[in-house]
């Protein structure tokens, strides 16, 4: 089963500009990991990074023991999901169907079995009833359910999400909570939602300038105003308003 | 009234953008094209050019008979000619301009029709321009019968190489990525430059700069998409009813139709 490690991480887009500094974690199989911070803060790199659309410039990312490298890219990423931050660009085949049933055709999966997994996928999304529509003619939350089933018709061990509740409204966000709850293998999900990660995460890393600066419950940092604030977040909703629990 | 020209000018680039979708979304549901294979509508398509092309220069009453195809592929498939023409217009502009010249440069008299002297060159300019409409209106037909991925599936089974395959889908993605963007910088900018008549020729130049940095932006995150998902060049059959009894009698009917209109080429000798 599948377990991520980084160790020693260190990236910059631009010389000098070092998004990461010197950053180590791992994540198990089966653990739901949050990312959170302020924008800008290097979420959506990280992503990038673990799926080798950005390669590091200092220490290793390992898959299953194995490094990431051009070599070994292929097969890392045939079990890896990711979804993109912007559903606009995860989206380029004509209908739903065409999209979803992308991955496992490329993956040599035969037709029926593509047929059931693209299946699987709209119903555990809910967006069965989209199946032929076109993408182009799908609203902004539609655009995200499909995108996000775009990487479950894989059946991906990891699965790597960017906002994945961006754009979509308090019935289907709910939804994609239990989707997630429900989906077996290792999860990272980096969000602004910090009740979205309440919901779906026990362990949060939280980035602030050149790299982590907590890695550990997720209850625990979600609940200490200060230090969220110090980092550019906000206590997420469940806290500001509950009564009876105990925020510092 | 000036806003409703403002509005004009992004409604037009919708529409663009509907079109071009437009053309992928009706094979996808309706018509019987879809029970062919795409490589034998592809085929037929090249096969139909190739004729096209080999017919000699001063002949373009050869080239009537192959008029055929379209009008029996328009009427079988339910193509509307007419929108066929509104779609194509700018496209028949540069073939009218493509072989003007050629009555200026060759004047050799060839023809005496009731009192009329046909030059070399206007023959050649009548056969440039009809084998020119011909070749668009049957690429005009293949896209109408077919989505480009499944065009590239055929390519590809055609043994065409893979590089140049995925070139002209993702250049075919990167067009409508492009409508797209153009559509959204508009939009906005019309939203905050209200009665305004078209783009101010100040901001041109930022706007044009901004929308290939996004365009190109945005097309290379549709490449990693399409990486990340295991893409290696490689397109697949979409549509589970292709027939393939059908797709064999088409390319079989129409090489015989082609054969023969090249054999006995009854009235133009
Ligand atoms: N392609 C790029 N080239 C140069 N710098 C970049 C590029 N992409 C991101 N950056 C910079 O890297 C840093 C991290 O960006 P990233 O997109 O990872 O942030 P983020 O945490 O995902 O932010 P957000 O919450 O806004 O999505 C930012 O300072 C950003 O300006
Ligand atoms: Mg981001």
């Amino acid at each position: 089963m599948a377990r991520l490690e980084l160790q020693n991480i260190g990236f910059a887009y631009e010389t000098a500009h070092w998004v990461f500094e010197d950053v180590s974690f791992s994540v198990e199989a089966n653990e739901t990991v949050g990312i959170i911070g302020a924008n800008g803060a290097g979420k959506s790199t990280l992503l990038k990074l673990i799926v080798g659309l950005e390669m590091v410039n200092r220490g290793t990312i390992r898959m299953d023991g194995e490094p990431l490298t051009t070599k070994t890219l292929a097969s890392i990423r045939r079990k890896e999901g990711y979804v993109f931050q912007d559903a606009e660009s995860q989206l380029f085949m004509g209908t739903v169907y065409e999209d979803v049933a992308f991955a496992p055709e490329n993956y040599g999966v035969d037709r029926e079995s593509v047929e059931e997994q693209v299946k699987k996928a709209l119903e555990l999304t809910g967006i069965s009833h989209l199946r032929d529509r076109h993408i182009y003619k799908l609203s902004g939350g539609e655009k995200k359910l499909a995108s996000i089933a775009t990487i479950l018709s894989t059946e991906p061990e990891m699965i790597l999400m960017d906002e994945p509740s961006v754009a979509l409204d308090p019935c289907n966000r709910d939804k994609l909570i239990r989707v997630i709850n429900g989906l077996p293998g290792m999860k990272l999900l980096a969000s602004h939602d910090l009740d979205f990660i309440y919901d779906t995460c026990q362990r949060t890393l939280v980035l602030g300038k050149g790299g982590i600066v907590y890695d550990g419950p997720t209850e625990q940092v979600l609940k200490d105003r200060a230090f969220l604030e110090q980092y550019g977040l906000r206590l997420p909703l469940s806290f500001r308003f509950a009564v009876g629990r105990d925020c510092k | 009234m000036k806003r409703n020209m403002a509005k004009h000018s992004t409604g037009k680039m919708d529409h663009a953008i509907r079109e071009i979708h437009h053309v992928d979304r009706e094979k996808g549901s309706c018509s019987r094209s879809n029970e062919l294979h795409p490589l034998a509508k592809l085929s037929v398509t090249i096969l139909y050019m190739l004729f096209v092309v080999s017919v000699e220069n001063y002949h373009p009453v050869g080239l009537l008979y192959l008029l055929v195809y379209p009008l029996a592929m328009m009427i079988l498939y339910d193509i509307s000619f007419i929108r066929c023409m509104k779609r194509l217009k700018v496209v028949f502009f540069f073939v009218f301009c493509m072989g003007i010249a050629n009555p200026i440069f060759n004047r050799i008299p060839v023809l005496n029709f009731w009192g009329i002297t046909l030059t070399a060159g206007m023959l050649s300019m009548i056969t440039l321009w009809m084998k020119a409409l011909l070749t668009v209106l049957a690429g005009y037909i293949l896209m109408e019968m077919t989505t480009m991925d499944q065009i590239c599936y055929g390519l590809r089974c055609l043994h065409v190489p893979a590089g140049f395959v995925v070139l002209l889908s993702l250049i075919y993605r990167y067009l409508i990525l492009f409508l797209k963007e153009t559509d959204r910088m508009m939009k906005a900018y019309q939203l905050r430059a209200p009665g305004q008549k078209g783009v101010h020729f100040r901001v041109w130049g930022s706007l044009l700069g901004n929308l290939l940095l996004r365009t190109m932006d945005q097309g290379q995150r549709v490449y990693e998409s399409m990486i990340l998902r295991g893409f290696r060049g490689e397109y697949y059959l979409h549509t589970g009813r292709v027939s393939k009894r059908d797709s064999y009698l088409f390319v079989g009917i129409w090489m015989g139709i082609f054969v023969i209109l090249k054999l006995f080429p009854i009235v133009y000798r």
